[in-house]
């Protein structure tokens, strides 16, 4: 009955920990909540490159200035991969 | 990575000069998206938090599993219409947020997208949405609100609550926006597995973008479905 009781009380610690989860938004917390969400400055360091969006339009300026094409790309929809 | 571009590059100067190829101007309709008129592009950046609001584990890849960690911020844009917009601007009390934004920010933006591609919400699956819009005085409008988001077999959700603001310039543009949701979620799609166990922390914080810029430009993830992202 003791082991019973032991495991049942780790199992209701156990589920509390994973559902301990997010703490409730307000005015108070928006900020911490808002900056820890944004990209870091290293995770943006891709934005550095003037990317083209446009294969049509990057083929001409690669056309024009003499310059390969780079593509950064992944498999999906065309619309679903941002 | 930067051996394959300096050996391309190496590559490309041996080649032999060519003409340039006649480009078609045809674009592909199915395709082809545009952010709308007088309308508004905010960035959607997602982040899988710890309890405590720091960001959750290290970004990037997992070396053994070449599998996303999801622990970096996934971007996507929220695409508002002139109309929406407006309204904001001329609110003159508490309102519900209109259905088409409310409804498009629950069922496109509040999903977890850190590990790629993640199915949106049906429109059943929104068990409940209360955003309001609040006009807060110096051209601000402070939008709040909780949502519960959960397939129908529950193996799936993301529940919380959003808060923000909306700055307003002259002439009714927007010139700030700092809204965020935080709540905990629990799942995965069929694209994005490997989520953390049980019910964590997710934040999805919107701020303006810069259409000018080509990356600000891309269509929403959801936009697939032109007519159906608007009116949800």
């Amino acid at each position: 009955m003791k082991t019973t009781s032991i495991a049942a009380a780790l199992t209701a610690l156990s589920l509390t920990n994973l559902q301990a989860g997010a703490p409730a938004l307000t005015e108070n917390n928006l900020d911490a909540a808002f900056a820890a969400a944004l990209p870091t400055e290293k995770e943006s360091a891709w934005l550095k490159i003037p990317w083209q969006t446009d294969l049509t339009s990057a083929r001409k300026k690669a056309a024009a200035e003499n310059k390969p094409i780079f593509l950064w790309e992944m498999d999906g929809h065309p619309l679903g991969c941002t | 990575m930067l051996n394959m571009l300096d050996s391309s590059l190496e590559a490309f100067a041996q080649l032999p000069k060519s003409d340039p190829v006649a480009l078609s101007e045809k674009t592909d309709d199915n395709y082809t998206r545009t952010p709308p008129t007088g309308g508004l592009v905010l960035k959607a950046y997602t982040r899988c938090l710890d309890d405590d609001l720091s960001p959750a584990g290290e970004a990037g890849t997992n070396t053994d599993t070449y599998r996303h960690n999801g622990f970096g911020a996934a971007t996507d844009h929220l695409w508002v219409t002139a109309d929406e917009v407006a309204g904001l601007a001329t609110l003159t009390g508490e309102s519900p947020l209109p259905s088409p934004l409310a409804r498009r920010i629950a069922r496109f933006h509040l999903v977890d997208s850190t590990r790629g591609e993640p199915p949106h919400w049906r429109p059943e699956e929104i068990r409940s949405l209360d955003l309001t819009a609040t006009p807060a005085g110096d051209a601000t409008v402070r939008i709040a609100g909780s949502f519960h988001l959960e397939t129908a077999d529950g193996s799936r959700g993301y529940t919380g609550q959003l808060l923000g603001t909306v700055s307003l310039a002259r002439g009714a543009t927007v010139s700030a926006v700092k809204v965020v949701a935080l709540g905990d979620h629990w799942g995965e799609g069929r694209y994005t597995g490997g989520a953390r166990p049980g019910k964590t922390p997710l934040a999805v914080a919107f701020t303006l973008a810069d259409p000018k810029k080509p990356a600000d430009r891309v269509p929403p993830q959801g936009i697939r479905w032109e007519q159906g992202y608007y009116q949800p």
